[in-house]
């Protein structure tokens, strides 16, 4: 029988460190994925694709949200410029029926085709590495990893129109909103005619035009079929509860780099929570998850809160197994194995392995770390390279588990909220023919003044005074000023009241450590 | 060897001009321009080595001297090597500088527009003075009446312009940007559609067809201006593309550089 010794597991380990590049890695084949597709951008001096990541809902999205009267035969393209120069091409597509017998634009059909491919190729679980090949002119390209995508990106929420986007303005933070795009740092490039930009899948771009003309090509490289676990080399393919492991043998294709994961991670958990909850309770249903507390919110003897703690359950398990392990150098690597696979005090020939780790406990205080066991024994008389996956595996383990509670937090912070500030200004469109409407009415009737133009004639823009006070134009309604003397002065004083009649600008009461909603809150959120 | 890749880059090159436009993002973020990405020049081995281990950790990199869109020679019948030019010269408008601006502005880059038969997605900015230059472009299927959230004016709209179209928008709009962004050439994934050269039967005459290329890639259908011209300007020999797995798809291995 061979001898198992914590000493020689220890050796092992060691020296397959001192082998190994960086703890994160593990050998694995360093293709990229096959060639999705090839897609151009061009643009004019200083426009801005501000930060993004290529999602597989943007792609279907932006394959299909051309307007279909826009290219349906017989009708023109409203935004075209004009055409007396006679430089356009006014013909309209060529027109072919659709699967409801409709004639739609052969083109339209077309894209629809293209774009559902794309969306099957692209799914969320694969990525893209693209690779930017810049013809005409410079274009400025700033790159953020993914780490930061839950700690200073601020991605709208995955079931919004603006999915895979940030939802801070980098042009002008609004930093009492998103704190956290303080502390954001990224690497920035300027590419010339000729220049080649390796993107990693999930890294945030933000792309300035620098020159009058520029135009790139943009090739677009899918993922292997396989997830895998960040770094550990071991891949896993989740299909309802069961999760099968791959040794790194047989990995295809790059295996996911660790920052990305968080990205993708972030993102599967979101659509589960929203597919089960909807869009309105996904932050709240997180929350709980994250707080512990799905036991005081569902009743097990009913069936949606069995369903409600399963679902916990799988979120838990999905970025456990799915979050990269963090950081830790070498150093600390070394350190880490000494500590836990040190010789028990009986010294026996077999040894025991004596797996406490303080740090881990102290990191995770309400789990108890799993009692050790039998593959431990066969960790020893295992060959050198599944003694690297097991003991691998368990590390990243070891630091992975529990940390569902920090990650869902920094899901949810700013995050998974109605976004009414992408309205400012928005004023519908039937309103404002609605009430130039009444006021040509009561414009007629004698002795009614109501309404009236609130500006002479010849003005730049019609403004209508609306009937109760305040005004209408056509890009903003003006609300009618009915505060009182008070609430003028002393607007901290009546937070609630000036909201529920629109006037922004208060936010906080004068008792701000006190309000829960200032930044300098001093009690538990 | 991540130190030895690191030392191989260049320094941090962003070469900006006394006329590019602010940076529209804080400068912290890149700790004023200090935090570059790193160039690697790719005719360079150890550059080039230094390159590939800094893309399989994940980590972006800019390659110069790649050869991937400038003019090239291919072998499209065995012994008869036929000149391309590269995607950099046909669309480049002849070394003009794009910076001059009374230069016509995508002149050759609109050229191809009479071989289309299809439209491309183009993004409109908003008639806002601080938003004119921004594409948001929104996904319409997120986008439902009454939905949590619901954009009820998006800021950004999208159409389909040909070529022509968009650059004589991207010269005579002053308040209004526009900006092209489409697929235009995509994998083959047909199986047997690549390497579909008939072969010569003694004693019959047969009609020779075009070589279908190697590398498999195809413009999308109706896009036989611009997508053909993509797929023709790009080198798809250069050593780069061995990174990736286009063989896979029937393409053969890509040899040469």
């Amino acid at each position: 029988m061979t001898e198992c010794s914590g000493h020689a597991v220890r050796k092992t380990l060691t020296t397959i460190l001192s082998q190994s590049q960086a703890v994160d890695e593990v050998a694995t084949l360093q293709k990229f994925g096959p060639l999705k597709s090839v897609s151009v951008g061009a643009g004019t001096r200083n426009s801005l694709l501000p930060f993004y990541v290529p999602t597989a809902s943007g792609i279907l999205g932006g394959a299909l949200s051309t307007d279909a009267k826009q290219t349906v035969s017989g009708q023109k393209n409203e935004h075209a410029p004009s055409s007396n120069s006679g430089a356009l091409d006014n013909e309209t597509s060529r027109t072919v029926p659709d699967s409801h017998g409709l004639s739609v634009s052969e083109f339209d059909v077309q894209s629809d085709a293209a774009a559902k491919e794309a969306f099957l190729a692209a799914t969320d679980d694969s990525g893209f590495e693209t690779m930017q090949v810049q013809i005409v002119g410079r274009r400025k390209v700033l790159l953020v990893s993914p780490d930061q995508t839950y700690t200073g990106m601020y991605p709208y929420p995955v079931g919004h129109p603006l999915d895979g986007r940030s939802m801070v303005d980098w042009a002008d933070v609004a930093y009492d909103r998103f704190p956290n795009a303080a502390g954001v740092t990224g690497r920035v490039c300027v590419l010339a005619p000729g220049d080649v930009l390796f993107v990693p899948e999930g890294w945030w771009r933000h792309e300035q035009g620098l020159s009058h003309t520029h135009a790139h090509v943009q090739l677009r490289f899918g993922r292997s079929p396989l997830g895998s676990i960040p770094g550990s080399g071991i891949f896993v393919r989740t299909r309802g509860n069961s999760q099968t492991q791959i040794p790194p043998d047989f990995a295809i294709g790059r295996p996911r780099h660790a920052d990305a994961s968080l990205f993708f991670v972030g993102r599967r958990v979101e659509k589960r929570v929203v597919g089960f909850e909807g869009l309105a309770e996904a932050r709240r249903w997180l929350e709980i998850i994250a707080q512990d507390e799905i036991g005081a919110w569902c009743d097990l003897s009913t069936v949606d809160g069995a369903r409600r703690v399963e679902i916990a359950r799988r979120i838990r398990e999905e970025i456990d197994f799915g979050l990269p392990p963090p950081k830790i150098s070498k150093e600390a690597f070394r350190e880490q194995l000494d500590t836990e696979f040190k010789v028990g005090a009986g010294g026996t020939g077999t040894g025991t392995l004596n797996r406490t780790n303080p740090k881990v406990q102290g990191e995770n205080p309400g789990r108890s770390v799993a009692p050790f066991h039998d593959e431990t024994l066969a960790l020893a008389r295992a060959p050198p390279r599944n003694v690297t996956a097991l003991a691998l595996a368990s590390h990243r383990e070891l630091r992975g588990k529990g940390r569902y509670e920090k990650f869902l937090r920094e899901l949810i912070d700013g995050r998974m909220a109605p976004t009414p500030w992408l309205d400012d200004g928005f004023v519908d469109p039937l309103f404002v023919s609605e009430a130039i409407a009444r006021l040509g009415n009561d414009n007629s009737k004698q002795g009614n003044d109501s309404l009236e133009l609130m500006n002479p004639v010849g003005s730049s823009s019609l403004r209508v005074a609306l009937p109760g006070g305040g005004g209408l134009t056509a890009q903003k309604k003006f609300l009618p000023d009915d505060r009182t003397d008070v609430e003028r002065r002393f607007p901290e004083m009546f937070v609630d009241t000036l909201k529920k009649k629109g006037w922004g600008g208060t936010k906080h009461t004068p008792v701000s450590v006190l309000n829960p909603e200032h930044p300098q809150f001093v009690g538990k959120k | 060897m991540s130190s030895k890749a690191g030392d191989a880059s260049h320094s941090s090159q962003l070469h900006d001009l006394p006329t590019d436009p602010p940076a529209a993002y804080p400068h912290y973020v890149t700790r004023d321009d200090e935090n570059a990405v790193p160039i690697f020049d790719w005719r360079d081995v150890t550059q080039r080595n230094a390159a590939n281990d800094k893309m399989r950790k994940g980590v972006p990199v800019v390659l110069r001297n790649t050869k991937i869109a400038v003019p090239s020679t291919s072998p499209g019948t065995p012994g008869i090597h036929i000149s391309r030019d590269g995607l950099c010269q046909k669309w480049g408008d002849s070394g003009d500088d794009p910076d001059d601006d009374s230069k016509d502005r995508f002149q050759n880059f609109a050229n191809s527009s009479f071989r289309d038969a299809r439209k491309w997605r183009v993004l409109l900015s908003s008639t806002s003075p601080n938003k004119r230059n921004r594409f948001l472009p929104i996904v319409p299927g997120n986008n439902a009446y009454g939905g949590h959230y619901r954009v009820r004016q998006p800021e950004t709209a999208v159409t389909r312009f040909s070529t022509t179209e968009f650059a004589k928008c991207a010269r005579e709009w002053q308040n209004r940007g526009c900006y092209l962004e489409d697929e235009v050439a995509s994998i083959a994934i047909v199986a047997g559609e690549t390497d579909t050269v008939p072969r010569d039967i003694p004693g019959k005459e047969t009609t020779r067809q075009p070589r279908q290329p190697k590398h498999g890639v195809r413009p999308v259908s109706g896009g036989d201006g611009l997508g053909k011209e993509v797929v023709d300007g790009l080198n798809w020999e250069v050593r780069v593309f061995r990174l990736s797995q286009i063989r896979t798809h029937r393409g053969g291995p890509i040899t040469g550089d």
